[in-house]
């Protein structure tokens, strides 16, 4: 086998690897890209001969939004897009060599960027660390290439050493880049609610901000500034609507219209430059307001799951609870009607020195079996409804805690009761976490309802409850929740657990009876510590999880 | 002594607790109904005989405490537990609480019954070997301290010979001491006495 058999083997194995690495898709993307960068910059041209003083560099937004999404792959994309372009419509004086120099200069501060982005991740436009994180590394992105593009200029570009080009240069690029990056990466991944509600309302807000436009449009010569200002109304009013995508979009419009109006370049460079200033200004504003909307519908949406959760699970449990007490008091009767029976058959056989008669025997038998078969039914009722036992996990108890607290938290604010924790730093328990949960919520809200009480009898103000934990002997945890409130009367004491007993005039008397069975099914107790005026605990302990093995695995 | 040994039923209702007494008493037991584990604690005393069905879930204490409290009392009544609420944790604590068994209501006769027999036989044994005990631990004081000494070396499996040597003395001497021992213990012979010996041992142990 001779030597350049083998080389162009190899040769020809290389070729078909590259073939194989460009797939399809990627190549069909790239080649969007590339058309509709060219598009970008073209429009860009139009508007300013000079690559670094157009009003947004669109384009470059479009550059990093595909790097940060599909990752440096693309890289080779940019650059074909950036140097074809430069073809296309050349910054003038500036040369190929240049120009494919300033295109270098694009590809290494932008996939820099895009690079230490992709670490964690497409940024996170919806929280305002991400935001923060994406628009810190597009601001310095931005300033590296403008300062790299008019340090060139200055070499071989029209330009004298103008102070303020870089600064004109850098508002060009991070405009076009916080402009249009958030809005192609946040857009796709949105799945709105349909609601004609909301397909309304975003009409009636483009119709809006078009009209701003077109109110400002007539005075971009003489006075760009003075009614400026009026895009910030439904901007701001997009924005807290519709949160980061709705910021995204917002901007996106308003800079694709003002491109529209602009569309001369029969301006002023410095005028454009003051006027771009602001819209920068404005559109992170915007996408600050819109992240923080956004953050916030998020945190509450989260918080409403699992208050469903939790009603739900409170609901499947209430029904095992009620079926468990019907049980237990049918059960009673139909336990003694058994054993009336029984003793009547058996007193019949001894006493009777005749045999019994045979269908009396038959007839007590029935009865017998009658009453068994209600047990049974009983019996399969309940284990139909389930005790809601969930699936018990290894938890942090202060987390769990915290959780069940969020819930109740505004009932305390509403109350004026300080709640106080003091639960020792990392006791781990094996427990279904939303099981105790309701537990926590069930004697909080009890605690919160005696104190209440008091409150509106005047009694006192300022009420407090406090919840500790901490370990036990023998693989236990042990909780307290304690508040300063009147304590339990002597009555309610005595039927403190039982089903439907409750001395509150709304309450079924569920509650704690519901709390036990979910502590008594952890293998736990639940019980009345202490009660007296001014002080009142209730105590319960669950099992805690074996932390020692997880520390040393 | 010839108290007849009783059920307790403990149960907060009525008509449960007299239905169950009424059943153990028509098969020819004797029972007694309480409305509490208190009450029973309070009525039935130290010396109770008999065995213990209670309901789980009872207001004031439930029958799983009532269950710690006579352990803590030592008051060793065979227990079984009922429960309408079929709980089968409950049921596992109770278990290993040492409850005899644990019947889920409504049961018929014949599980109660059996139940109830099984743990009365229960005591019956466990009385009648504290019994034997007392007798032997008795035996055992009438024994002088260097019969008590031989005793426990012949137990060890020594013989006459090898237990004069350790205690310095005849072995004529231990052969008398020996035979005195067999007679005050009541033992038949070296076997029986063996196994007295050792079950004290036990019983001291525990």
């Amino acid at each position: 086998m001779s030597l350049s058999v083998v080389r162009s083997r190899i040769g020809a194995g290389l070729l078909q690897e590259a073939a194989a690495a460009v797939r399809p898709r990627a190549l069909a993307i790239a080649l969007a890209f590339i058309a509709l960068y060219a598009v970008l910059d073209r429009i860009g041209a139009m508007l300013a001969p000079v690559a670094p003083f157009r009003p947004g560099d669109m384009a470059g937004g479009l550059a990093l939004a595909v790097l940060i999404w599909g990752g440096l792959r693309y890289a080779p994309a940019v650059l074909i897009a950036d140097i074809a372009s430069d073809l296309l419509s050349p910054t003038p004086g500036l040369g190929v060599v240049g120009m494919s120099v300033s295109s270098l200069g694009l590809i290494v501060t932008y996939c820099g960027a895009a690079w230490w982005l992709r670490r964690t991740g497409v940024p996170d436009f919806m929280s305002q660390r991400g935001l923060a994180r994406f628009l810190g590394a597009a601001a310095i992105a931005s300033l590296l290439r403008a300062g790299f593009d008019i340090a060139l200029l200055n070499k071989w570009g029209p330009l004298g050493n103008d102070a303020s080009a870089v600064a004109r240069a850098w508002t060009s690029y991070f405009l076009g880049v916080a402009v249009v990056t958030p809005f192609l990466l946040v857009t796709p991944r949105f799945r709105p609610p349909y609601q004609s509600g909301n397909v309304l309302m975003a009409a009636i807000q483009a119709l809006v901000l078009t009209g701003a436009m077109v109110v400002i449009m007539p005075l971009r010569l003489s006075d760009p500034f003075r009614y400026f200002y009026l895009l910030f109304l439904p901007q701001i009013w997009i924005a807290v609507r519709f949160g980061a995508v709705g910021a995204a979009a917002g901007n996106f419009s308003m800079q694709a219209g003002l491109v529209f109006l602009f569309l001369s370049p029969d301006h002023p460079t410095v005028t454009l430059f003051n006027f771009q200033f602001r819209l920068l200004a404005m559109c992170l504003s915007m996408l600050f307001l819109g992240s923080a909307v956004s953050e916030r519908n998020r945190v509450e949406e989260a918080l409403r799951n699992r208050q469903e959760e939790l009603a739900r699970v409170s609901r499947l449990s209430l029904a095992g609870e009620m079926a468990a007490a019907l049980a237990h008091e049918l059960n009673q009767p139909l336990t003694a009607t058994v054993a009336f029976v029984r003793t009547a058959q058996r007193l019949l056989a001894r006493e009777g020195k005749a045999a019994p008669d045979a269908k009396t025997v038959d007839a007590m038998d029935q009865a017998v079996e009658q009453a068994e078969r209600a047990g049974s039914i009983i019996r399969t009722l309940r284990g139909f409804i389930g005790k809601g036992d969930g699936a018990r996990a290894p938890r942090d108890l202060a987390a769990v805690v915290a959780q069940a607290m969020d819930l109740v938290h505004p009932a305390c604010v509403r109350a004026g009761v300080r709640v106080e924790r003091a639960i020792d730093k990392g006791l781990q328990v094996q427990v279904d976490e939303v099981g105790v949960q309701q537990v926590m919520i069930n004697l909080v809200q009890n605690a919160l309802d005696s104190l209440e009480a008091e409150r509106r009898s005047g009694t006192r103000a300022g009420g407090e409850i406090v919840i500790s934990a901490s370990a036990t002997e023998g693989g236990q945890v042990e909780v307290e929740v304690r508040d300063n409130g009147p304590g339990l009367a002597p009555l309610a004491q005595a039927h403190l657990f039982q089903p439907f007993a409750s001395d509150k005039p709304s309450g079924m008397g569920l509650g704690l009876s519901v709390s036990r069975g979910i502590v008594e099914a952890h293998g736990g107790k639940l019980w009345l510590a202490e009660s007296r005026p001014g002080r009142c605990a209730f105590r319960f302990t669950l099992p805690a999880a074996r932390s020692r093995s997880k520390r040393a695995a | 002594m010839s108290v007849h040994p009783l059920i307790h039923v403990v149960d907060d209702e009525a008509p449960v607790r007299t239905a169950l007494v009424m059943l153990a008493e028509s098969a020819g037991h004797h029972a007694q109904a309480h409305a509490s584990a208190e009450d029973f604690l309070k009525n039935a005393g130290q010396g109770a005989s008999g065995c213990v069905v209670a309901d789980v879930r009872m207001p004031g204490m439930s029958g799983l405490e009532l269950q710690t409290e006579m352990k803590r009392r030592g008051m060793e009544l065979p227990m079984i537990v009922i429960t309408g609420h079929g709980d089968v944790a409950m049921a596992v604590q109770a278990l290993k609480a040492g409850a005899l068994g644990f019947l889920e209501k409504p049961f018929d006769d014949d599980v109660f019954l059996a139940s109830v027999s099984e743990a009365l036989e229960a005591f019956d044994r466990h009385d009648r070997e504290r019994r034997a005990m007392a007798d032997v631990e008795a035996r055992v004081d009438a024994l002088t301290q260097r019969e008590r000494e031989i005793m426990t070396l012949i137990a060890q499996g020594l013989s006459n010979r090898e237990a004069a040597r350790d205690l310095s003395i005849s072995v004529r001497t231990v052969e008398n001491h020996r035979a005195r021992v067999m007679e005050k213990m009541q033992a038949k012979n070296l076997s029986d006495l063996v196994r007295m010996v050792l079950r004290l041992e036990d019983a001291s142990a525990h």
